[in-house]
């Protein structure tokens, strides 16, 4: 390791870091001043991602970093899996950072700290060469997206933040209990990590545990139900990043930790396949029945990350196409970050910009967004469900074709992307900013981000370049969308014809609420609690103790008095003595 | 061995002068001699962290420092420096100095210092002596001496409370003080006095082959006189009711002295007198990982139902004592490292967590949960120091409370017993359902303007930090501590690789 690799690793991590620290601890002699302060942090708060970039950047010219001493152990290291979304998650987090400043948000420099935060965890479960590390990443970033989530302070808020750390801290312990077996399997090391736990005595155990784990993370149905509420809760640039740069966090796991390409396991293979797809469809009538345009895009999400999932399923159920599946999850990753990132943050910018003289370009970026997460322009979901189409054989599934079920998950995206646009296009629009930073940022980030990091992406995890899988046209990525687009037509047609109070044209997420199954989830855990604080342990405590306390007193005879005898220190000096004395010829008789 | 070095000999009585000396002493100082009295206490307790400190490589290279002489014909008085008792006194001098400066920060101009300081002292010089004992019975004598030099400690305020919290102390700390006397005098009578040794006392390998059953019951005497100290159910009342005590008591109560000398001698039971394959081969392991896990759990569901912040953090310390317990009951060196990191983890988080508490309730007059909405503005550092050591107790990383819950998880599953890690992740799902709440009200509550109290003595108005200084420093000292040594545990000589050469001696390897 030179010492220009460790400069660039050492600012990667500490330029963040300073930040979040120069921001809490900033300080003026009034609270002008101090407000004035702050504002100039958070203004440049961004440029501490940058290094970051260039990390990403260099990728394995960075080297690998080596710290025995650091926890137990600590390896960072930039591989093919983890370069382009360290890419993606700097610019995603950077671009949130400035349109927090930019836009009026309460307490701005809390948010920006919280953000930093995530960010250092994020980045470093894309980096970490070592079990440990990725657990404590992971952890700084779950802990670091309550206070993201929690931020408004509203009811909303505060409930969605509420469940997600439920789920989160579940998520933990599962991860920690997989993890602790990963590690005594021999796979300490994250290389040697998939290999350990196909090797291990309780695979399917660590399997199960590391699935059921990060699908906390990525949204998996019945996992999902933190997505609903916390996107719409959190403020739009926050979730931005939970959407495009957190979820991928729980696909790293499933990809670092799975052994994939080392051992066939068709059961958890397919139970996650139906379980993702089953997700992925469902997204479309609890996403579209909505009336907060973040709803919808975080439907969206659960829906493409149930497809991320599928990829998954199918790397874990055929060893031989685990190579392809895992670059295709990488690319599709990657691309989805980009755009849904920019979808959630165009919620702010179309709240500021919509009126004024950027209207037409932002509307124009946002249609570029909204194809981009339906899969379509630039083939990646397409490269991915041609990856899917060869894995799995009909008779896996009983006789079913469920791939042929995956293109009709750009349907539903496009349906959901539509469906907030059209919440957003016809909601309240704030007055007109200048052309701030945030919007330039969030250009370059939707047209710049959108196809360079793509390119880029592509170049580093070169899916295309591995066999039989060039061959995908044109028609067979846009037939979804079409189809999309015309169903959201006769929608609207319909809508146009009938009156307001009908509760499926009209949506107010009233048919199903944001959230659906967590719902019920809260009302049984009501009446659970109340039971539960009905049946009170008290009186077994009162009679453990009151038995101890009868004991003590009839060995002891008049405590009460030689009690407050003992409270006077010179006689508690003497009782000191008089037990040693005691002890000492007890010993002396016995010995 | 150094038996025969005639200077260093004295090295352990030394040790126990730095903090018996000044306590005696003070006990003559007049009240009003407050600096006198500052400078004493500040010097013991510095000495002693120098003098441990200065021993640790020693003691980790091989050297051994012992002292004896003849108590009683045919049972000698051992004190005896080696790794394992070192550690324990590091983790006892260096907090112990830390809460001298609290405790003169918190008390202040108010009474009858000169008797707290001393019986304070007395409280640490016993503890020391239960570091340094060399065989049962020397440490039977420092541990009954602990109890009787903290009672004054935690009816010091003498309301109807501390006497009653007292009384209850006094009351289990006896019963089980007799219990382990009848449990060392009933093994001193079959085996002869033996000393502690790494592998355990081979004498009692031959009692346990061939009187398996007196094996067994002497174990579970003197485990259930050192059960009460170590507050396993259901031994543990006198913990959450002893928590009247004076906040730097109960954070000296709960992460060093009284609770640790339990767990501490529980270790000593089990590795150092029966040794571990002894005490596997008489199956009394499975017994106390059993009452360990159930501690574990029982005591977070009762700590989730106090609303008193220090009544929560009593129920919690039960709880999260009983990690090391259960830690030694796994035979395997990843869980019995971990047991033996989290005598000093625990004490780190504990500690400042009662710190925080103590600051709470001094600058604000808030000891329920429920009035600590918002505080996070008002006293953002303590607050702070507060989230790090319950964010660590959850096993959160990169706090210290990671790396032994780490270890004890790794320990689980490499001697094959998964229900252990089952108990570990459902308790700390508990840590975060009785710790998370109260983050959340700290940082994110809506202050309740009736609940505050402003007018408190020690709130100074305009100045220029949260709390005293004293007082505030301390905790913000053991809240770094939590993460620098959870970051830092692969460093030589770190708690973790302490532990980890304890363990190894223990092992035999």
């Amino acid at each position: 390791m030179t010492i220009w690799q460790a400069l660039l690793w050492i600012t990667a991590v500490g330029a963040p870091s300073a930040t979040i620290a120069a921001l809490m601890l900033a300080r003026g002699s009034d609270s002008r001043t101090t407000a004035l302060r702050r504002r100039r942090l958070d203004r440049w708060a961004a440029l501490s991602l940058v290094p970051a970039v260039v990390l990403a950047a260099a990728g394995p010219a960075a080297g690998t970093v080596r710290l025995p001493w650091l926890l137990l152990g600590t390896e960072l290291e930039v591989d093919i899996i983890g370069r382009p979304l360290l890419l993606v998650a700097a610019l995603l987090y950077a671009t949130a950072v400035i349109t927090v400043h930019s836009t009026s948000i309460d307490r701005p420099h809390i948010l920006i700290a919280f953000l930093l935060a995530c960010f250092i965890g994020n980045a470093g479960v894309f980096v970490a060469g070592d079990v440990m590390t990725f657990y404590l990443a992971f952890s700084v970033m779950s802990i670091a997206a309550y206070g993201v989530i929690v931020h408004s302070g509203s009811g909303p808020a505060r409930r969605a933040a509420r469940i997600y750390f439920a789920l989160t801290i579940l998520g933990e312990m599962l991860i920690l209990a997989a993890l602790v077996m990963i590690a005594d399997a021999g796979g300490l090391l994250i290389a040697d990590a998939p290999a350990a736990v196909a090797d291990a005595e309780h695979r399917g155990v660590i399997v199960a545990l590391v699935l059921i784990g990060f699908a906390i993370k990525a949204g998996i149905v019945p996992m999902h139900v933190w997505l609903p509420l916390a996107h719409p809760a959190a403020p739009p640039p926050a979730s931005a990043v939970l959407s495009g740069a957190m979820v991928k966090a729980g696909l790293v796991g499933w990809l670092r930790f799975l052994p994939l390409g080392e051992v066939a396991m068709p059961g958890w293979g397919v139970a996650l396949i139906v379980l993702a797809l089953f997700g992925a469809f469902a997204a479309l009538p609890a996403g579209v029945l909505q009336s907060d345009p973040k709803v919808p895009l975080a439907y969206s999400t659960i829906g493409q990350m149930g497809f991320l999932a599928v990829l998954v399923g199918i790397a874990l159920e055929s060893p031989e196409l685990a190579a392809a599946c895992t670059l295709a999850a990488v690319v599709y990753a990657v691309h989805h970050a980009m755009a849904k990132g920019g979808l959630f943050l165009s919620v702010s910018i179309w709240k500021t910009h919509g009126r004024g003289r950027a209207r037409w370009p932002v509307v124009g970026a946002m249609t570029l967004l909204g194809l981009a997460v339906a899969g379509a322009p630039l083939g990646s979901g397409a490269v991915a469900k041609y990856a899917a189409k060869e894995a799995i054989t009909p008779a896996a599934l009983g006789g079913f074709d469920l791939i042929s079920l995956l293109p009709w998950v750009g349907t539903v995206s496009t349906l959901l992307v539509l469906r907030a646009g059209y919440l957003l296009f016809t909601g309240p629009v704030g007055p007109a900013h200048h052309l701030d930073s945030a919007l330039w940022a969030w250009f370059f980030l939707a047209v710049g981000g959108a196809v360079a990091t793509w390119v880029l992406a592509e170049q580093w995890a070169p899916v295309l370049s591995v066999p039989e899988l060039d061959a995908v046209t044109v028609w067979e990525a846009l037939w979804p969308i079409l189809i999309g687009v015309a169903v959201a037509a006769i929608a609207w047609a319909l809508s146009r014809r009938r009156a307001e109070p009908d509760p499926l044209l009209h949506p107010r997420g009233t048919v199903i609420p944001p959230g659906d199954i967590v719902v019920l989830a809260e009302r049984s855990a009501q009446a659970v609690h109340a039971r539960a604080v009905a049946i009170s342990t008290e009186p077994l405590q009162r009679r453990l103790a009151g038995g101890v306390r009868r004991a003590g007193e009839s060995a002891g005879a008049r405590t009460d008095t030689v009690e407050r005898g003992l409270s006077s220190w010179s006689i508690s000096g003497i009782a000191v003595m008089a037990t040693l004395a005691i002890a000492i010829v007890t010993m002396a008789v016995l010995t | 061995m150094s038996q025969t070095n005639t200077l260093t000999q004295y090295v352990p009585l030394l040790i126990l002068a730095t903090s018996l000396v000044p306590g005696l002493v003070i006990f003559f100082i007049p009240e009003h001699r407050e600096r006198l009295r500052t400078v004493l206490n500040l010097t013991g307790a510095g000495a002693k962290v120098l003098l441990v400190s200065a021993l640790i490589t020693a003691a980790v290279d091989g050297e051994r420092f012992e002292w004896r002489s003849t108590f009683v014909p045919g049972i000698d008085f051992v004190l005896r420096v080696e790794p394992f008792s070192l550690y324990f006194l590091a983790l006892s001098a260096a907090l112990w100095l830390l809460t001298t400066i609290y405790a003169i920060g918190y008390f202040g101009d108010s009474p009858e210092r000169s008797r707290f300081f001393g019986f304070f002292g007395l409280c640490v010089a016993a503890t020391s002596g239960v570091a340094l004992a060399g065989n049962p019975v020397t440490f039977l004598i420092f541990y009954e001496l602990l109890t009787l030099a903290t009672y004054p400690l935690v009816i010091h305020n003498r309301t109807k409370e501390a006497l009653a919290g007292g009384r209850t102390y006094l009351i289990y700390t006896l019963i089980g003080g007799v219990s382990l006397l009848l449990g060392i005098v009933w093994l001193t009578a079959e085996i002869g006095s033996v000393d502690f040794s790494d592998r355990g006392s081979p004498e009692i390998g031959v009692l346990a082959a061939e009187k398996p059953a007196v094996a067994v019951t002497i174990f579970f005497l003197i485990l259930a006189g050192l059960g009460v100290k170590a507050a396993l159910v259901p031994l543990h009342g006198w913990l959450p009711r002893a928590m009247v005590a004076p906040a730097p008591v109960s954070s000296l109560l709960h992460a060093v002295a009284v609770v640790k000398a339990g767990v501490f001698g529980i270790v000593l039971l089990v590795d150092y007198i029966y040794g571990i394959e002894v005490a596997a081969d008489l199956g009394v392991l499975t017994p106390l990982a059993v009452i360990a896990s159930f501690t574990i759990i029982y005591a977070s569901v009762q700590a989730l139902r106090q609303d008193g912040l220090k009544a929560r953090l009593a129920f919690s310390t039960v709880s999260q004592v009983a990690y090391v317990t259960l830690g030694v009951s796994i035979t395997s060196v990843l869980a019995t490292t971990g047991a033996i990191a989290h005598i000093v983890n625990q004490g780190l988080m504990k500690i400042t967590m009662f710190f925080c508490a103590g600051l709470l309730a001094e600058v604000l007059g808030l000891t329920k949960i429920s009035q600590l909405s918002g505080v996070g503005r008002r006293m953002p550092l303590t607050c702070a120091a507060f989230s790090v050591a319950a964010v660590g107790m959850i096993g959160i990383p990169p706090m210290v409370g990671f790396v032994s819950k780490w270890y004890l998880a790794a320990g689980a599953v490499d001697a094959g017993q998964y229900w252990v890690l089952v108990v570990l992740l459902v308790s700390s799902l508990l840590n975060a359902a009785y710790f998370f709440p109260i983050i959340y009200r700290m940082w994110w509550g809506t202050p309740d303007e009736s609940a505050a109290t402003n007018s408190h003595t020690k709130s100074p108005d305009g100045a220029r930090f949260e709390a005293p200084l004293p007082m505030l420093l301390p905790a913000l000292a053991t809240a770094i501590s939590c993460v620098v040594v959870g970051l830092l545990a692969g460093v030589e000589l770190s708690p973790l690789n302490l532990a980890r050469t304890i363990t190894e001696g223990i092992y035999g390897l």
